[in-house]
């Protein structure tokens, strides 16, 4: 086609223009497509996979969920101006059951859930939503139980009777964190002493080394970091420090000389269960949490560990560990939500 | 309290080093607002090459060639193509922010970081003691002052390349070749920055994550304004940034009860501000001239 040469060319241009605009704005007028597979669901993550961590973890759930039958699809969202569309050409097409991870997507899932009632929205890492929708459930993670167990295995492990707490941001989860920490050391040792700092950023290595640094320097010997990709410099001064790290990241090759435990959160497992709940009649819309009780959290013992001569004598702490696991989750120990600054 | 110097001379020597090149750009002319774009370039390709080499050598020379190469293009798109000087300087950084991301994922299929098996050497390991954390690059951050000095304060190029940024017109009257002496200046630069960023990630961390630098080239920037252009006072004015970083991490463990992490995670950036504010206080109250002049078409 011409579109330089002459009024007739530029009006057919146009008028070609306005038609597809017009089909396109048709297309997204909210209806949701019949005969869809009612086996299928759809991840949409603002990262893509291969980030070793968060999104990596759901997409392993997604192929939990492909070998139970369902049919599965993943999209990578890493544009915020691309979310909406992204969501509605999913319910559109007949997606039954829509995945969405962390925070970046609760305002766009208000504005597309009620237009499509049929289709069923799972929200990973969000708090519940006020009002709620009758067609979206959101998982919440309860981390202060792995946090409290965390100050149970620390305080258990420490020789000097001080240990650290490293965040990233400070931010009411972090500080709740902490002080699920805090409850836990001091309920296995009275007289522990703790130290914390925040690195400012989870994705400031060099900052979460040199606090970590100063952390050892400072007689700290165990730390908790949940300092996302900041925790990569703490395991380095762990490392050169001879001392222990608590991770919030997937344990390597490279975190074997430190790294004692895993604090984190299952994410993958916690989306297939949500979506098996639909089919099984378990499903609710509304707020929801996952915890150390159904698998969502966990403080798991590192399998790569290297334990060297004056390695800490991990299976006694673990057990208690263990116990105390156990306390939690029938009830009679009960962890601390406490958001206020440390 | 050598603990707490180690960690100073830790947090400032990307800066530090950044710093210097900055320094020698502007003396000639140069805003180099591309110094944080350099400082992920130079951190990316070190940790990469040294993954892919096993060779400290070959991860630091790979470095400084990729960084010799975009700051001829820096120099190229400024002077040929007579691009303002601050938008060239800005999509350098934005551009390598993007550009290393992407190369995590292209190179390793990974956006995590990436963790080398090597890392820069350290003198004082032998020794023991806190001064066995300190790369060999902090060592060579007081050489390398004593050098741009030397350079600067004694030498017939130092001269010329100080009246290029200061008086270019005069500079050019005088029969010195201006933009040769950018080219020059620019290319020391990214030499210098690829020291800083093999410092960045070599140093302790051996890992290059996204946007690794966080900021650290904007800071080198500011301690080039508040040293006033010279060698000795941009050096400073870095380790007073490494200094102020040191002290907020070393105040969250002690002060925590009395100073809200918040505030503690502010305290270096105020404190640049302040020390810029200060010194163009200073400096007017003096009655002083600026230390720069810009030509139109920059």
């Amino acid at each position: 086609m011409n579109l330089g040469r002459g009024p007739l060319s530029r009006r057919r241009f146009l008028a070609a223009a306005g038609l597809a605009s017009a089909l396109a704005l048709t297309g997204c007028g909210g209806g949701e497509a019949k005969g869809a597979d009612e086996k299928s669901v759809a991840l949409v993550t603002p990262q893509k996979a291969g980030d070793g961590g968060p999104t990596d973890n759901l997409v392993s759930g997604l192929a939990t969920l492909k070998a139970a039958g369902y049919s599965t699809r993943h999209v990578a969202a890493p544009d915020p101006s691309s979310h909406e569309s992204t969501l509605r050409n999913l319910a559109q097409s007949g997606t039954p059951v829509i995945v969405v991870s962390f925070s970046d997507f609760t305002q766009v899932l208000k504005t597309v859930a009620p237009d499509f009632p049929k289709t069923k929205f799972v929200h990973i890492y969000s708090d519940p939503y006020k009002p709620e929708m009758p067609n979206v459930q959101t998982v919440s993670f309860d981390t202060q139980g792995p946090s409290y167990l965390a100050g149970v295995l620390a305080a258990t492990v420490s020789k000097t009777g001080v240990i650290g707490f490293i965040g990233g941001t400070a931010i009411p989860s972090l500080y709740a964190d902490y002080h699920a920490f805090e409850a836990g050391a001091k309920a296995t040792r009275a007289d522990i002493v703790l130290k914390s700092a925040f690195v400012g950023s989870f994705g400031d290595p060099v900052k979460g080394q040199q606090i970590a640094q100063t952390m050892f320097n400072n007689k700290v010997d165990v730390v908790l970091a949940y300092a996302g990709g900041s925790s990569v410099g703490v395991v380095k001064a762990a490392d050169q420090a001879k001392t222990h790290v608590i991770y919030d990241n997937v344990e390597s090759d490279q975190t074997a000389g430190s790294v004692i435990a895993i604090a984190s959160q299952h994410y993958g497992g916690t989306m297939a269960k949500r979506v098996r709940g639909i089919d099984d009649g378990s499903w609710k819309p509304g707020g929801t949490v996952a915890g150390l009780a159904d698998d969502g959290t966990f403080l798991d013992r590192a399998k790569k560990f290297r334990a060297e001569a004056g390695a800490p004598d991990l299976d006694s702490a673990f057990k208690k560990v263990d116990e105390t696991k156990q306390k939690i989750v029938d009830g009679s120990i009960d962890v601390p939500f406490d958001t206020d600054p440390v | 309290m050598v603990d707490f110097v180690v960690t100073c001379l830790q947090a400032a020597t990307p800066i530090w080093l950044a710093a210097l090149a900055g320094m020698f750009a502007q003396r000639s002319g140069i805003l180099h607002l591309g110094l944080e774009g350099l400082l992920l370039s130079g951190a990316f390709v070190a940790t990469a090459t040294a993954i892919r080499t096993g060779s400290i050598l070959l991860a630091v020379g790979a470095a400084i060639v990729v960084n010799l190469l975009l700051s001829l293009l820096f120099w190229v798109l400024v002077t040929h193509f007579k691009a303002n000087v601050l938008i060239v300087g800005l999509g350098l950084s934005m551009s390598a922010a993007g550009a290393t991301g992407f190369a995590l994922v292209a190179f390793f299929d990974t956006e995590a970081a990436i963790q080398s098996p090597i890392g820069l050497p350290r003198p004082l390991a032998g020794v023991g003691g806190p001064l066995a954390g300190l790369s060999v690059l902090t060592f060579a951050a007081f050489a390398l002052t004593w050098v741009s000095w030397w350079v600067i304060r004694r030498t017939r190029a130092g001269l010329r390349l100080s009246a290029c940024g200061s008086d270019p017109f005069a500079a050019r009257s005088a029969g010195v070749p201006v933009d040769l002496y950018r080219m020059a200046s620019l290319q020391v630069g990214g030499l210098l920055c690829a020291l800083a960023g093999a410092e960045l990630s070599l140093a302790q961390v051996r890992s290059f994550s996204d946007n690794i630098a966080q900021g650290r080239g904007y800071l080198a920037f500011a301690a080039v304004l508040l040293g006033g252009l010279a060698p000795i006072g941009v050096s400073v004015a870095a380790v007073f940034f490494g200094s102020a970083l040191a002290f907020g991490i070393q105040s969250q463990l002690d002060f925590n009860d009395v100073l809200p992490p918040q505030f503690v995670l502010m305290l270096p950036y105020a404190a640049t501000i302040a020390a810029i504010s200060a010194t163009v206080v200073v400096k007017r109250r003096r009655g002083e001239q600026p230390t720069l002049v810009m030509e139109r078409t920059l």
